[in-house]
């Protein structure tokens, strides 16, 4: 007698939750005698930190606009299947691997909007009240306080200047030095808005600076020019090259000779990293930069742990980054083991040692982002506070990468075998589907959270939030009230005038054309330029890292199809960069995800959990 | 009125020094030409917004500014609205006639403008 299998009876509203870093996203599908008939979706900022009850919150309110959409309420969901999260988890360091320290001259090399007058000068400093005890010929660089008016500061001077004081050039602490110079009888440079004029050495020789307007100084950033002004020997010269280097590019600077030894040089060593793999183990030296790092990291089958050595500043940060974690997930910091790392060769800004108005210089740094897997199971302790206050069951659905495939693969033009890079704010996570086959993932550390930490530190913003924005939004260049520039270099004719705090300033376009103006001053070409280094730097290294290790070989070209996902697809430039780069490179179709056809890169997890309902409940596909 | 190459201020009676001389130091410090006129003949009023309006006509920048005995205001001769680009009033004190004469000289030089 044949058998005959009756269909379970299954639930009409079936919701998939996925719990993300940044969003909550909710995909609701109706079903119609176990088949989905239709499909409404919902996207919320998550509510506190992943895998805590804090997320409820976000979670119903993503809930309750899904059941809007549908014209429901919470009382008509049959199931809620919730994403099992990733067990890893990431954080990210930074550290310098050069500085500058100025130990026996001190500078001020700053780009005041207006300098006064123009030429070098050459003198010992004296205060402007000073002046007056000076003698005939002494040769004299005035420092003017801002208890001084522009009219007495130039009084003054003119004085000095006819009882044959030979006044050469003139420090200013107020926005005044044209004004200055307007009125004195000799041209001389001034360089101004030095702030914290106090801190100027008195007595000492000192150069005063000031280019022509269009031009740069020339002798002021040339250590031969510094050492023929002072007299210096060929060991001072080479002491004073930082100070020359750093003021390259100025309208206008200072540089005094101190007494040597007035700051002292202390010196952090940098370190190397040790990378265990198994009972082998590897060293490599961080100041040989990202590229050496990530090749003896890629060369490692299965990292075990990654250690920084003792006392030395990337000790610190692997020491910081693991007490971090400790701390998120509970395990002790012994038992934390760095399982994947990412290292990425950056520039940060940094106050010069021994500067005397707070001037500062790029120097290079390495950024890590390293990564740990917990056993702590991430969603098990919301899923019963969360069953707790809703009226339908919740179930732990599937896990995330898994999911994530599922969803992904119903994007029109996929089929399988098909890679889903889920590119989201702590790691890149790679899978492959192939028919028949279990579902093969991994994670990479490092993705959308360090290019916002690298855009912050290389720009210089000093604010993680403004850094998220500038990776977001295209920007412009405000021009004028009335023009702008695209950073693709359309112009732009505005009717109403700009917002003056935008005018002569970087600007970030967000949306219905409001802009937002960088405090910092950042050519729109330097913007653009770095945030798509940092995005590549991070994102496009570490899709290849992925898909280089679960491709069979670790050959790329054998995929056919790969879909982008996660937040960082959504971004407006990363997906068309993978994409090009993998079409040119490789062959291989890739693009941004655009699940059920509709919904882009976003969702993939939370549909992808009813598919996997219907599909082990025993129903077919859409 | 011929049209001025520079910035072009029209004022409505003069006192010696005007009280916004900070305002000319501002322009000054920043390196743009300031011309200062009297206003009444040209300007279809004597408060400070339509100066402002009138000067903005004559200057090559198309920026205009007007004084009266209690306010300078700067106006650009493409705003559509009457609201002032810029305003500041006598009794603000020095510091902020000083930064609106380096703004209004910013906003010609589209140099990021000083703003508290």
């Amino acid at each position: 007698m044949k058998e005959h299998k009756t269909k379970p009876a299954l639930p009409q509203y079936v919701a998939g939750i996925d719990i993300g870093n940044s969003t909550t996203e909710v995909a609701l599908a109706h079903l119609e005698q176990g088949l989905p008939e239709s499909w409404w979706s919902a996207c919320v900022p998550t509510t506190g930190v992943k895998g805590t009850k804090e997320n409820i919150k976000g979670l119903f309110q993503a809930l309750d606009e899904v059941v809007r959409r549908a014209g429901l309420t919470r009382e008509d969901i049959h199931l809620a299947l919730l994403n099992d999260a990733t067990p890893v988890i990431g954080d990210l360091a930074m550290s310098t691997i050069s500085e500058t320290i100025i130990t026996d001259s001190a500078m001020i090399g700053h780009n005041p909007g207006t300098p006064g007058g123009s030429g070098l000068g050459i003198g010992r400093t004296k205060p402007i009240s000073d002046l007056k005890d000076c003698g005939r010929g002494e040769q004299i660089i005035a420092l003017v306080d801002e208890s001084y008016g522009f009219h007495q500061a130039a009084l003054l001077i003119n004085q000095a200047l006819e009882q044959g004081v030979e006044v050469n050039g003139i420090i200013a602490q107020k926005d005044d030095g044209v004004l200055i110079a307007n009125r004195l009888t000799k041209k001389l440079p001034v360089v101004d808005e030095v702030r914290g004029i106090e801190a100027v050495p008195l007595d000492m020789p000192a150069a005063v600076e000031v280019a022509e307007a269009g031009y740069t100084i020339s002798k002021l950033c040339n250590p031969y020019g510094i050492s023929s002004i002072f007299g210096l020997s060929s060991k001072e010269t080479r002491s004073v090259a930082n100070i020359a280097i750093t003021l390259i590019g100025n309208r206008s600077a200072v540089v005094i000779k101190t007494p040597a030894g007035m700051i002292e040089e202390y010196r952090v060593p940098i370190g190397s990293l040790y990378i265990e793999s198994g009972p082998t183990e590897k060293e490599v030296d961080i100041s040989l930069g990202a590229e050496k790092i990530m090749a003896a990291v890629d060369g490692c089958r299965q990292i075990t742990d990654i250690r920084g050595e003792a006392c030395t500043s990337v000790g610190g940060m692997l020491g910081r980054i693991k007490q971090c974690l400790s701390d998120s997930s509970g395990q002790s910091f012994d038992q934390i083991k760095v399982r994947d790392l990412l290292a990425v060769d950056t520039i940060v800004s940094q106050p010069v040692k021994g500067a005397v108005a707070g001037e500062t210089c790029t120097n290079r740094a390495v950024g890590l982002a390293a990564m740990v897997y917990t056993d702590r199971m991430l969603m098990k302790d919301l899923l019963t506070e969360l069953q707790q206050e809703v009226p339908f069951p919740v179930s732990i659905g599937g896990v995330e990468v898994e999911m994530a495939v599922r969803g992904a693969l119903t994007t029109p033009g996929t089929q399988q075998p098909l890679v889903v890079l889920d590119m989201g704010s702590g790691s890149v996570d790679a899978a492959l589907w192939e028919a028949g086959k279990e579902i093969r993932g991994i994670h990479l550390a490092g993705a959308g959270e360090m290019v916002t930490r690298m855009i912050d530190t290389e720009l210089d913003l000093k604010n993680r939030d403004t850094a998220e924005l500038v990776k977001r939004y295209p920007a412009v260049f405000v021009d004028s009230l009335f023009h702008y520039t695209m950073e693709n270099g359309q112009m732009v004719f505005p009717k109403e005038p700009a917002p003056l705090p935008a005018l002569g300033r970087t600007a970030l376009l967000m949306e219905n054309g409001v802009l937002y103006p960088l405090e910092q001053q950042i050519s729109l070409e330097k913007l653009v330029r770095v945030r798509r280094e940092c995005k590549s730097k991070v994102l496009l290294t570490n899709a290849l890292r992925a898909l280089k290790k679960i491709a069979p070989g670790g050959n790329i070209r054998l995929f056919e199809h790969v879909a982008l996902i996660g937040g960082c697809a959504m971004d407006f430039e990363v997906s068309q960069l993978i994409s090009e780069y993998m079409l040119h490179h490789y062959g291989v179709v890739c693009g941004a995800g655009n699940i059920r056809g509709c919904l882009g890169p976003r969702g993939a997890v939370a549909v992808g959990l009813v598919k996997h309902y219907l599909e082990t409940a025993g129903v077919e596909g859409e | 009125m011929e049209m001025k190459d520079g910035l072009l201020l029209l004022y409505s009676g003069q006192e010696d020094p005007p009280w916004y001389k900070e305002f000319l130091y501002g322009v000054e410090e920043e390196g743009l030409p300031l011309h200062c006129l009297d206003g009444r003949e040209e300007s279809p009023g004597s408060d400070a917004l339509s100066l402002a309006n009138t000067a903005a006509r004559f200057c090559c920048f198309e920026l205009g500014i007007g004084a009266d005995s209690e306010q300078l205001i700067l106006r650009h001769r493409l705003q559509r609205d009457e609201a002032p680009l810029l305003l500041v009033s006598r009794k603000e004190g020095k510091d902020a006639i000083r930064q609106m004469g380096h703004n209004a000289a910013r906003i010609v030089k589209s140099a990021p403008l000083i703003l508290d």
